[in-house]
């Protein structure tokens, strides 16, 4: 068995874990905007605390980042990711908009990898 | 986990000595480095929650403003909780006579007494204010003898510690059950730390304790998060390695009808 080839063994395992990938990556990608407003109105206005109306939002992001990141990791394992990949994926998550590209990236590529699953691995 | 390939020793031994290659050793140290910086940030933040909490317990305590004592508190009566570091407010008149030291007390790195004296005030009661610091027992400043009016922070007495061995007027605590039954009067459950007075005191005074810093729970919960992370560092390691050991050592294809199971599920 070639060690290397992102070769997928279990497609539907992936399919789900890539469906779950792809629901976090969009959720955070939209919290990840709505911290942005977060923190220009908090930095760029000065609005602290109860004066900022999306002031208990970083709380929540926080948590769902990290769903995110465990989404990452059992979809990355599952296909084969090396491990500079992976974090490079969950960092995509971190920085605004790019999660949304990355989230398509990734989405096509593990689809195409499913695809050639049973044939000769790419 | 299930047993696989011909390491034939218990699984997780047989993981760990895949663990155990230099490669993996060496992710283990990034990882661990990655914990450590985790970990301290947690502890930032949670320092970066205690002050936030206690920051906004003195905003809180400004914000209530001074009160009259005798509106807060009966003498007597138990102290009620809340009431703790509130500042207030009171008029009277010193007893010079009823005046004890309060041994082993430090102040800005010395050791001393505080004075706490008695004072009638105009309400009726009597309040024991502790006037101030000083490092030695003989050179007491009187208190002002005409009426003055002090503003504190109020506080709790004190647990009760013998006094045994000490000098007449000398205590180890703030313990008004010895007080009660030394001063004239009705006296308050609590004492005052005394801040400002009219006339001027010429004591050091002492500042009034802040109470326990509760915590604020946006900043606790971002700590809490750090140690998530972690762990989850670990927790990557940890499935690389056993990845890379399946890898190594793939199952028998006879094993369980499921054909070379290079990933499987954790459950």
């Amino acid at each position: 068995m070639p060690d290397n080839s992102p070769q997928i063994s279990d497609v539907p395992g992936a399919r789900s874990r890539l469906t779950f990938f792809k629901v976090m990556a969009f959720i955070v990608g939209v919290g990840l905007l709505v911290l942005v407003v977060e923190m220009v109105l908090s930095y760029g206005f000065g609005m602290k605390g109860d004066d900022n109306p999306l002031h208990w939002w970083p709380q929540p992001h926080g948590f769902i980042y990290m769903v995110y990141l465990v989404a990452t990791a059992l979809l990355g394992f599952k296909v084969g990711w090396s491990l500079p990949k992976m974090v490079g994926v969950m960092l995509a998550g971190c920085v605004p908009f790019l999660s949304f590209w990355v989230e398509r990236k990734v989405a096509r590529e593990v689809e195409a990898q499913m695809a050639t699953t049973g044939s000769v691995s790419a | 986990m299930r047993a696989t390939g011909f390491c034939r020793a218990p699984n997780l031994g047989c993981v760990l000595r895949t663990a155990l290659r230099p490669r993996w050793l060496g992710l283990l140290a990034v990882a661990l480095l990655f914990v450590v910086a985790f970990v301290q940030l947690g502890r930032w933040q949670l320092g970066v929650a205690e002050d936030k909490a206690l920051k906004e317990q003195l905003e809180a305590a400004k914000k209530v403003g001074v009160v009259e004592l005798s509106t807060v508190l009966q003498p007597h009566s138990p102290f009620p909780g809340e009431l703790s570091g509130r500042p207030v407010r009171a008029t009277g008149t010193y007893a010079a006579d009823e005046q004890v030291l309060v041994t082993d007390r430090r102040l800005d790195g010395q050791t001393g007494w505080w004075v706490v004296t008695a004072l009638h005030t105009d309400a009726g009661p009597t309040l024991p204010v502790l006037r101030g610091f000083v490092t030695s027992p003989d050179a007491v400043p009187a208190p002002p003898a005409g009426p003055v009016t002090v503003r504190g922070g109020l506080a709790p007495a004190e647990s009760p510690l013998s006094s045994a061995g000490l000098p007449q007027g000398q205590l180890r605590s703030v313990d008004l059950s010895v007080l009660v039954n030394q001063w004239s009067g009705d006296l308050y459950n609590a004492f005052v730390f005394l801040e400002e007075q009219k006339p001027a005191s010429d004591l050091t005074t002492v500042p009034t304790p802040t109470p326990t810093p509760g915590i604020n729970w946006r900043n606790a919960s971002y700590a809490a998060q750090w140690w998530v992370f972690a762990l989850f560092a670990l927790w990557l390691w940890w499935r690389m390695v056993r990845d890379a050991h399946r890898q190594d050592h793939p199952a028998p294809a006879a094993g369980e009808g499921d054909p070379a199971p290079r990933h499987t599920d954790d459950a």
